[in-house]
């Protein structure tokens, strides 16, 4: 898949740990955890809103869309 | 769609033409030996009805015992079958027909009793003991692969019950052990179907006078829809899996 999930990047610069943010989000570290790899299939506009509360940001700034067609 | 959904609802599809059209073809309730003998006397010569209906039967077996040229003659019951003497035998089962008061032939393998005799039958094979011996392993081995296919087969049902118990039905294991089971029984049907069409030209190398060999209705049809259909299903789960995916990684 195209979409980068820069989540990590994210998480350290604001210092969150991913328990933290998992129990802000309302979800479990195990999901976060498939959300951080890339591994998800989809993702909900109720979780990236959550995200993006606790995390104070875009949601540009957690996702990246790249074209593996290209290079 | 996946090309396997595409290929395997192709021969679902193809296997219920396949048992519609011979069921309306091929008589079901015919006999391998369409017309039949009416005698009253073992010594006068016998008399050829044609009957539309005929309920007289034989039965073609893979291990054969072939007859000579002539079956011997019954006076009456509880006398065996004279039988000339003969590298190879075939026995021919003729059932009684039961509705109906009329001398009938019949006879079976061993001591038997009745009325019997039955013009000289032809064989169109060959009969040597080298033959018999080749055909005995032959069936011996299909028989072996056979029994073990079935084992398989009950193997891969039990699992699949099991999975269905446990909750896990859209699981990869699932789709493969469904697949399997589909392929294992239409192949069943695919071996059963060659070796009736072998038996019917097996039939065909013992010709009786005035008879004449008709190719009966075909063996394991369940095998084949129930094989067929269960490949079908198997890509069925394999989207159902997809979906499950999908909604189990959806955060």
């Amino acid at each position: 898949m195209g979409i980068i999930v820069n989540l990590d990047v994210m998480m350290a610069k604001r210092k969150i740990s991913s328990q933290a943010l998992a129990e802000q989000i309302g979800i479990t570290q195990a999901n976060l955890s498939l959300l951080k790899t890339g591994k998800v299939r989809a993702v909900r506009f109720s979780t990236l809103d959550a995200i993006c509360k606790a995390l104070d940001c875009q949601p540009g700034d957690i996702l990246e869309y790249k074209d593996e067609s290209v290079g | 769609m996946s090309k396997k959904l595409k290929i395997y609802s192709g021969l679902f599809l193809f296997s219920i033409l396949f048992v519609v059209v011979f069921a309306v073809f091929t008589p079901t309730d015919k006999p391998h030996y369409s017309r039949r003998y009416i005698h009253d006397n073992a010594d006068s010569m016998p008399t050829v009805e044609r009957d539309a209906n005929p309920l007289v039967t034989t039965k073609s077996d893979t291990t054969y015992q072939v007859v000579a040229d002539s079956l011997g003659k019954i006076d009456t019951v509880g006398v065996s079958i004279t039988k000339n003497s003969h590298p190879m035998w075939f026995d021919v089962n003729l059932r009684k027909r039961s509705h109906t008061n009329s001398p009938i032939i019949y006879a079976t393998n061993s001591t038997t009793s009745g009325l019997m005799y039955i013009g000289k039958a032809r064989l169109l094979f060959r009969t040597t003991r080298n033959v018999f011996v080749k055909m005995s392993v032959l069936t011996i081995v299909i028989a072996i692969v056979y029994l073990v296919g079935l084992i398989w087969v009950i193997r891969l049902i039990i699992r699949v019950i099991r999975n269905i118990r446990k909750g896990n039905i859209f699981v990869s294991q699932m789709t493969v052990d469904l697949e399997r089971l589909g392929i294992l029984m239409t192949i069943f049907f695919v071996v059963r179907f060659i070796w009736q069409i072998y038996g019917y030209f097996m039939t065909c190398g013992i010709q009786f006078e005035d008879y004449q060999v008709v190719f009966g209705p075909i063996n394991g049809r369940a095998w084949l829809i129930a094989g067929t259909g269960l490949m079908l299903l198997s890509q069925i789960f394999s989207m159902g899996k997809d979906l499950k995916e999908d909604v189990d990684l959806t955060v």
